[in-house]
């Protein structure tokens, strides 16, 4: 009889690509196929008038592009400002706020079990019931202007919903809904910290912030790396917040929380120029992956 | 060896087999999709028999136990009548201009579609509706058969591809008990009794906490009523100008905006209200007049119907300073998908909605305005409040049925509003801050009107005489 021999490490890549085969086509059908017929559609002029015949539409070049950053009034512009701002301020708050409560976390004390649990509750409610109820928390005779004026820190209320302050409250929305992510890692990443370093530093008189600053942050850095990058991104990309909490369908989600993703939405489906969306959305995942890669040749270099 | 490779064949195969038998197009199955509509009773199409025919239709807004009730018992009454099946389907309305577009992507989905009449022109322009205006007077009633705001909507340029279901007819809704006592029973019928008027409730009910509803978020139908009112409106009459900044319209907006901050009469918190905020505060008595539908008495509680009985009247909204009276009508239409391989039938169906009985059930499940002038004749609508709501359906006026209008120049109207409540709340109001608001939001309005390729051919044209 005859035997054929096939090598140990070729058949676990057969095994290996066979698996993920299914995965790939998945991806090719849901992501790289779409992703692809966007990117042709944002050097065409596809409006709902041809909407039909995608493609046959008029090549033009890289007139949307162009149209998105250096038009006079350029949309794009303006919404990847807010947008960039939008990304600071979250992962910086969300960070010192995920730090300081996994530092409490990490201590110990009676009712810790309870302290971490509550931590997480913004991680467990869907976002879309946490920025609904704080809609209603921001509203004029809401909660939240309700206790502002009982402790006297201010006299009238405050018209959060309404023009410049609109910034605020989705950035409130948004590191409601992100922080607790910085408070888990951080916190299992302190875990992992052995105590003999601490009890070494404290013997040799570091104080709390020399030991935060020598031991822990850095112990905590590839966590920290990670979660910034995740929250960094998903923030670039959040579309939820100003929809949920400043109102969607036709409701005009003001200038000053006029993210680059309800932008990109406005302009595809309810102006319906659709190659013109396609445009600033390329732009916007160029500019993701230049930051991300920015980003990592920062820390490739460091190491 | 043989065993894993077997394993490995089995577990891909099993795999793509499900996938696949997921896309499947199902022979009759209840499905619920990504928009959380259901879909009854799909049925493949080569399992229909000669004498069988079935069409679909797509409504747009809710799915409520009313809206169900009404499609399923007008279905089963045109089924004994033809034997022709319909098929429905609820889609929300925040997701269905992505449906509508990708239907004529993809030249698949119903026959008929149920339009927001401010989308019509532009879907028209898609050329991917069925031109209905040789059928007018013969399978569909003529034009002087629906309400004229209703009317307006079904096309332009001497065109017809939408037929008028109904109407989203914005009456003034006021307390009447609390008008009576200002010294105007029946309502206000000018600006100026609107503002002295309210400016007397304002004084003698200070804990009414807004006297004149107008919802600062959301889109702002009260736009359009207060530019008609003024005899004024969005586009000029050849279609290929906007005439957002002329002087009626500056009026007319300031109007409104001086009952904000002179009068107080229309309060600050307006501005985070959306139309349903407006119309639960009048039902909790915290406002007293507000430009709503018939669909108002949808949100109310027993208790607040009870409370108010007999304090509620309706009528038109009133007329401006150059006379002219008019109140936004929006609502919907019905349009013919062109894939439609069952024309014949769905236009059967179409015309079956427009009935006045049929129109009458519509009203009493859901409580919307027939857009058939005889539905208001008959019995069950000249109860309630419905005798108001048909004094101001003739005096509908409509948003631009222009190509360049749905989802285009119209997203500017809830820019204006937002524009002029940010500069409210802000504190940056000045006695310029209206004119100079019109005038940028003018500029962008001819920029659109531009790109889309200026006045359509015969925009102004005459209704096509009916086919008798």
């Amino acid at each position: 009889m005859k035997q054929r021999f096939v090598s140990r490490p070729h058949r676990n890549k057969t095994l290996a690509y066979s698996m993920i085969g299914p995965t790939w086509l998945t991806m090719l059908v849901v992501h790289f196929i779409p992703i692809s017929i966007g990117i042709l559609i944002s050097f065409r002029n596809l409006t709902k008038n041809n909407i039909s015949n995608i493609f046959n539409t008029t090549f033009i070049g890289f007139a949307n592009y162009y149209k998105s950053l250096f038009s006079m009034k350029s949309d794009f512009l303006s919404s990847l400002s807010v947008t960039l701002r939008f990304v600071i301020f979250t992962v910086i708050v969300s960070y010192l706020l995920g730090l300081a409560c996994a530092i409490i976390g990490n201590s110990k004390f009676k009712g810790q079990t309870l302290f971490r649990g509550l931590m997480l509750i913004p991680l467990i409610i869907p976002s879309i019931v946490s920025l609904t109820c704080l809609r209603f928390m921001f509203q004029q005779n809401g909660i939240i202007n309700f206790l502002l004026q009982q402790l006297q820190i201010i006299k009238d209320p405050i018209v959060w919903l309404v023009g410049k302050n609109t910034f605020y409250v989705i950035l409130v929305g948004n590191i409601w809904i992100r922080w607790p992510l910085y408070f888990s890692v951080l916190l299992s990443g302190m875990q992992a910290i052995s105590n003999e370093l601490y009890e070494a530093a404290s013997i040799d008189g570091a104080g709390f912030f020399q030991k935060l600053f020598y031991i822990t942050l850095p112990a905590l850095k590839e966590n920290t790396f990670i979660t910034t990058i995740l929250i960094a991104i998903w923030s670039f990309n959040d579309f939820n917040v100003p929809y949920i909490m400043l109102g969607g369908g036709y409701t005009s989600v003001p200038d000053p929380a006029n993210l680059v993703a309800i932008n990109i939405y406005r302009k595809a489906f309810f102006s319906l120029d659709f190659s013109y969306a396609a445009a600033q959305s390329v732009l916007m995942s160029l500019l993701s992956f230049t930051l991300i890669l920015i980003y990592l040749k920062l820390r490739k270099k460091e190491g | 060896m043989k065993v894993r490779q077997i394993i490995t064949i089995l577990f891909i195969g099993g795999l793509m087999f499900s996938s696949l038998v997921a896309c499947g197009k199902p022979e009759e199955i209840d499905t619920q999709d990504e928009t959380g509509a259901i879909t009854e009773e799909v049925s493949d199409s080569a399992s229909q028999t000669q004498e069988e025919v079935t069409i679909g239709i797509w409504e747009l807004g809710t799915e409520t136990d009313a809206s169900r009730r009404y499609i399923e018992e007008a279905i089963s009454g045109f089924y004994e009548e033809t034997g022709i099946n319909v098929t429905y389907e609820f889609i929300s309305w925040d997701d269905a201009y992505n449906r509508i577009v990708a239907a004529i992507a993809s030249n698949e989905g119903a026959d008929i579609l149920q339009m927001g009449t401010t989308w019509v022109a532009t879907m028209i322009s898609t050329d991917a509706f069925v031109d209905l205006t040789d059928d007018i007077g013969t399978i569909f009633p003529d034009e002087d058969a629906f309400t004229p705001g209703a009317w307006a909507t079904s096309g332009f340029g001497g065109k017809v591809y939408a037929i008028p279901w109904f109407s989203d007819v914005r009456a003034m809704v006021y307390r009447s008990d609390l008008w009576a006592e200002a010294g105007y029973p029946n309502g206000p019928q000018t600006w100026e009794e609107l503002q002295t008027g309210a400016q007397k409730i304002h004084e003698l009910h200070p804990e009414i906490e807004s006297v004149i509803g107008l919802g600062g978020q959301g889109f702002s139908h009260y736009v359009g009523s207060f530019f008609w009112q003024n005899c004024g409106d969005f586009i000029s009459p050849d279609g290929g100008t906007a005439t957002f900044n002329v002087p009626e319209n500056v009026q007319a907006t300031q109007f409104w905006v001086d009952r904000i901050v002179d009068d107080g009469t229309v309060s600050l918190t307006n501005s985070e209200w959306t139309y349903d905020d407006v119309i639960a505060r009048f039902w909790e008595g915290d406002v007293a007049t507000m430009f709503a539908s018939p669909a108002f008495v949808n949100n109310a509680t027993e208790e607040q119907l009870a409370v108010l009985e007999g304090k509620i009247d309706v009528t038109a909204q009133p007329a401006g300073y150059n006379d002219c009276q008019y109140n936004f009508v929006g609502g919907s239409d019905l349009m013919l998908f062109k894939f439609s391989t069952h024309q014949e039938e769905a236009k059967q169906f179409m015309a079956y909605l427009t009935r006045p009985e049929i129109q009458v059930l519509k009203a009493q499940y859901e409580n919307d305005s027939p857009a058939v002038k005889a539905a208001y004749d008959l019995v069950d609508m000249t109860e309630g409040y419905w005798p108001g709501f048909a004094v101001a359906a003739q005096h509908g006026f409509h948003f631009p049925i222009h190509p360049a209008w749905g989802g285009n120049v119209e997203s500017l109207v809830p820019e204006l509003v937002t524009d002029i409540w940010t500069a409210i709340v802000s504190g940056d109001y000045a006695n310029s801050t209206v004119q100079n608001i019109l005038d940028a939001i003018n500029a962008d309005a001819q920029q659109k009107l531009n790109d889309a390729g200026g006045a359509p051919t015969n925009y102004d044209s005459p209704w096509p005489v009916p086919n008798i």
